[in-house]
């Protein structure tokens, strides 16, 4: 196995709100090995994003890390000064968000927004900078490249933009690009497109990518490894291959199973039953027990340790001592 | 762009048309008698009364008065106001540039205090700068503008003896009405500089500052709310994420892409402030003794100068005409949403 | 007799600028659909297609601009406040978003009995609760949450109460608005199955609008494509499904990600 290029040791997050404080990322550990695609599966508050934000310290104010290590090249993010975390930022570990169109200012043109993450890491004249900010756009397969630099973020598409914000993530050749849900909110045409897009960009840079989805189609596209996240806890975390073939988790096995297919019409879909967690819900043993068809009775005790099986993680007392 | 501004021109004679028409009705509820008196100043004479009435045609109908009214400013004549004692557009030309310099440095300390404090109380949300903007504005909003001027005119004139009311000194007139002084714009402020004339240039803006304050105290409270919860509000948005992802600085975050989007409900803001400012001098100049247009406003209206009143309503609705235009020309050099849609 | 007939059905929407050229947005361009009574019709497209109009059109929120659309035989054009309040007594809606499609303020009782009031239905409250109760059932929600309120319940616990309102009047026909694209994954599956329980049980004819062609073939008696404000294919689902004909059909088939196929 590739040395990690990321590590996060128990990591713990929570939100403190009018309601109290409410645990989002409970204890979560994992590695993003070197050129490796680790897809982060899960569903609305499994702390998946919230896990991803505190890598770069992009959490929300309500939000604290309570604990934990996140250990990029021997120093842990976590405790970095804020000009040493932001010479990160962008130019070691960039992001790219959900919501495209969002995600870029509205009132600055696409040049200007590509230009500044260049000068904010590098020592560059304007002009110099700007042709590499067309370079980037083309690469990223913008036409017109030049001509669209002095465009704003409303006259590009949702795809478009998600392009553009490809090309800022990647203007600096990053170790670790973090993608929180890129394709979400487009449509599947655009969808496939972008995932096609980030795919051969990480090949080419031999990159790592860490790639937060709630859809396990989409991750199991583009990813090498998967992580499954349930009530910020990690569930399962296997080869892409393995996992989908043999998932070994009853949480993952339901999602599976429960997947409208596109391929063949069923009468009736195995779906999970019961709802996932309520935030803040106090959780005794195994998060997904209650909805569990396979639950015993310590399941409900205490929460089950996660047991390791050659590359594969899971936790679940149904593994021990396999 | 060009259509745009046409279509809001096409808005003028509306506004124009609207509130002087209305005003014009309202004048009708006096007698002819009462409207013709100040007129006629001695009371021997008062056999004129009669003739002035007949004259200026007070006793027709209102529509034909008002045409006639109309028909004479499309011809440049708004009338002889008797409480200024000269033709109201000489008294509007005289008095209109010394408020608007009042009325713009108050806008600048507005914006640009209220900017900053505004910006600065989002960023430090619940910190002792957000509490401090908060008591002020509060404090702002709460202080009745004649009282504040009062205290400001007891204290820094009375007791001090810092600041004068008044527009300027003697010795300023003297070197105004002197004969070397050219007028340039008709503002003081650009004309004493044009003239080299540091000291008017001195005397002038310091008879400024206590009326610029006390007009600004309302309108920079509500900017520093409006833009303390315009900026929060786009401290949460996705982009302000990304800039910080990007690793830029805190600053560049902050001013350079959260402050660009939080300042474009200010710009409405200010237009709509500045305009209000314009027509609302009227208590400020009265407690300063200032020489503007609220001041020959306030007199017009307690002598029952009827041309005077007419005169001062419709510059006020001209401004807000054009104070609105320059309002969304300046949002849409902010927003290329609007500028290029 | 078709539930749902629209004939060539034209929206645009008018801009009409104070004193400048009006402008002129076509959104949907010559629709043809017809909805057969008791089936599912998938409407399936891609963001910004026209898909949401439609829905507005049928619903009588948005007017139409030219062609028609009949219900049961009815066309809606010029009809009446009252006879469009007897049409959507037979014609109900679930909205995508269970977040926002409930006001937070109204207890789930008063959110159910709300329609109920409207039409003058159960006057009698023992007899109303009852009738509710029921309802709650048939959506698989325990029947003693009536006088709890929505922020108590998940997303998909929501999206079972919506639906519930949709069918406290009996309607015939259902138009779902992507009623599962805003759900967790291992919550779409329920919702699914228990709209397929519900369209067999009460024969609904559904007029079922999605992005998603996996949730489609699930559901789905027939599907129309639609693209720009066109639909350029209309058939029976497996029909659409093996033997997809038109280009466009074939490009968004093709992009669908599945777990198989990246296998």
């Amino acid at each position: 196995m590739q040395a990690p290029v990321l590590q996060v040791e128990g990591l713990q997050v929570h939100f403190r709100t009018d309601l109290g404080v409410i645990p989002a990322v409970r204890g979560l550990s994992y590695t993003l090995p070197k050129g490796k695609v680790v897809a982060v599966v899960g569903e609305s508050g499994s702390g998946k994003t919230v896990q991803a934000l505190s890598i770069l310290n992009l959490l929300p104010p309500s939000a604290r890390v309570e604990s934990g290590k996140i250990l990029y090249q021997g120093k842990n993010l976590l405790t970095l000064r804020p000009k040493a975390l932001r010479q990160i930022r962008g130019r070691k570990i960039a992001m790219i968000f959900q919501d495209p169109g969002a995600s870029l200012n509205p009132v600055l043109t696409i040049g200007e927004q590509l230009c500044e993450t260049l000068c904010a890491h590098q020592k560059i004249s304007k002009q110099t900078a700007r042709l590499r900010a067309a370079k980037l756009l083309s690469q990223v397969g913008i036409q017109e490249a030049e001509k669209r630099l002095n465009e704003y973020p409303f006259q590009f598409s949702g795809g478009m933009c998600q392009r553009v914000m490809i090309a800022m993530a990647l203007a600096l050749h990053p170790d670790i690009l973090i993608a929180d849900e890129p394709t979400t909110a487009l449509d599947v045409t655009v969808q496939a497109q972008i995932l096609k897009l980030i795919k051969d960009l990480q090949r080419q840079n031999a990159m790592s990518v860490l790639f937060i989805t709630h859809n396990l189609a989409v991750a199991a596209q583009v990813a090498d490894e998967v992580l499954v996240l349930y009530a910020g806890q990690c569930m399962e975390q296997a080869p892409a291959v393995d996992l989908f073939k043999n998932p070994l988790h009853p949480y993952t096995q339901g999602l599976l199973n429960s997947l409208a297919s596109v391929r063949q019409k069923v009468e009736k879909l195995p779906a999970i039953a019961g709802n996932p967690p309520r935030p803040g819900e106090v959780l005794l043993g195994c998060p997904f027990a209650l909805r569990c068809p396979k639950a015993l009775k310590k399941c409900f005790e205490s929460c089950p340790p996660i047991y390791e099986n050659g590359a594969r993680r899971t936790r679940c007392f149904l593994q021990e001592g396999k | 762009m060009m259509r745009f501004v046409l279509r809001r021109l096409c808005l003028l004679p509306l506004v124009v048309l609207g509130v002087t028409f209305l005003l014009f009705f309202l004048t009708q509820r006096l007698s002819p008698e009462m409207r013709a008196s100040l007129y006629v100043k001695d009371p021997r004479q008062m056999g004129a009364l009669e003739e002035v009435i007949r004259e200026y045609g007070l006793r027709d109908n209102v529509f034909k008065q008002y045409g006639r009214w109309l028909k004479n400013v499309a011809q440049g004549d708004l009338g002889y106001s008797p409480s200024a004692n000269m033709p109201v557009l000489q008294a509007l030309k005289k008095y209109l540039p010394a408020t608007i310099q009042l009325a713009f440095v108050t806008m600048i300390l507005v914006v640009f205090f209220g900017v900053w404090f505004g910006a600065a109380s989002a960023v430090h949300k619940d910190k002792w700068q957000d509490n401090l903007a908060r008591f002020v504005s509060v404090g702002g909003f709460s202080l009745p503008i004649f009282v504040l001027g009062l205290i400001l005119l007891m204290v820094f004139y009375g007791q001090l003896h810092w600041f004068a009311p008044g527009g300027y000194s003697i010795q300023t007139d003297i070197i105004i009405h002197g004969g070397t002084f050219k007028t340039y714009t008709g503002f003081l402020l650009i004309d004493s500089l044009l003239n080299g004339q540091w000291r008017v240039f001195g005397d002038v803006f310091s008879h400024l500052i206590l009326p610029a304050i006390t007009l600004c105290i309302g309108s920079f409270a509500l900017m520093v709310r409006v833009m303390r919860s315009s900026m929060l509000e786009e401290l949460g948005k996705d982009y302000v994420r990304t800039a910080r992802a990007k690793g830029l600085a805190e600053y560049q975050v902050i001013y350079k892409h959260a402050g660009k989007n939080a300042i474009i409900p200010v710009i409405t803001l200010a237009g709509i402030q500045f305009v209000r400012l314009l027509g609302g001098t009227v208590i400020v100049e009265t407690i300063f003794d200032y020489p503007g247009i609220g001041r020959f406003g306030v007199l017009a209206a307690q002598q029952l100068d009827i041309a005077g009143i007419l005169g001062f309503s419709l510059l006020v609705a001209v401004l807000f005409v054009f104070g609105n235009l320059l309002c969304d020309l300046l949002y849409t050099a902010v927003d290329p949403r609007i500028r290029l849609e | 007799m078709p539930a749902i007939q629209v004939k060539n059905l034209c929206k645009t929407y008018v801009r009409r600028p104070f004193l400048g050229a009006k402008v002129e947005k076509p959104v949907l361009t010559g629709i043809d659909l017809t909805l057969q009574s008791g089936q599912v019709l998938g409407l399936v497209g891609e963001s910004g297609c026209g898909k949401s109009t439609l829905c507005k059109v049928l619903l009588g929120i948005e007017p139409i601009t030219s062609g028609s659309v009949e219900i049961f035989g009815e066309n809606i054009s010029g009809l009446s406040r009252t006879s469009w309040k007897e049409l959507r007594r037979k014609m109900q809606v679930i909205y995508q978003d269970p977040y926002a499609s409930l006001d937070p303020r109204f207890s789930v009782y008063q959110l159910l009995s709300e329609p109920l009031q409207i039409h003058g239905l159960y006057p009698n409250k023992s007899e109303r609760k009852k009738y509710l109760r029921e309802l709650l059932t048939a959506v698989q929600l325990d029947p003693v949450i009536l006088d709890r309120y929505p922020h108590e319940f998940s997303g998909g616990q929501r999206q079972r109460i919506a639906i519930a309102r949709a069918l406290a009047l009996k309607p015939q026909i259902l138009i779902a608005d992507e009623p599962v694209s805003a759900l967790d994954v291992s919550v779409q599956a329920q919702i699914l199955n228990l709209l397929k329980t519900i369209q067999r049980e009460r024969k609904l004819s559904v007029l079922f609008v999605t992005h998603d062609f996996a949730v489609a073939r699930f559901l789905c008696d027939e599907i129309a494509v639609m693209q720009q404000g066109k639909i350029v294919e209309q058939g029976p689902a497996e029909q659409i499904f093996e033997h997809p004909q038109h280009g466009y059909t074939q490009k968004l088939l093709s992009a669908v990600p599945s777990v198989e196929a990246a296998l």
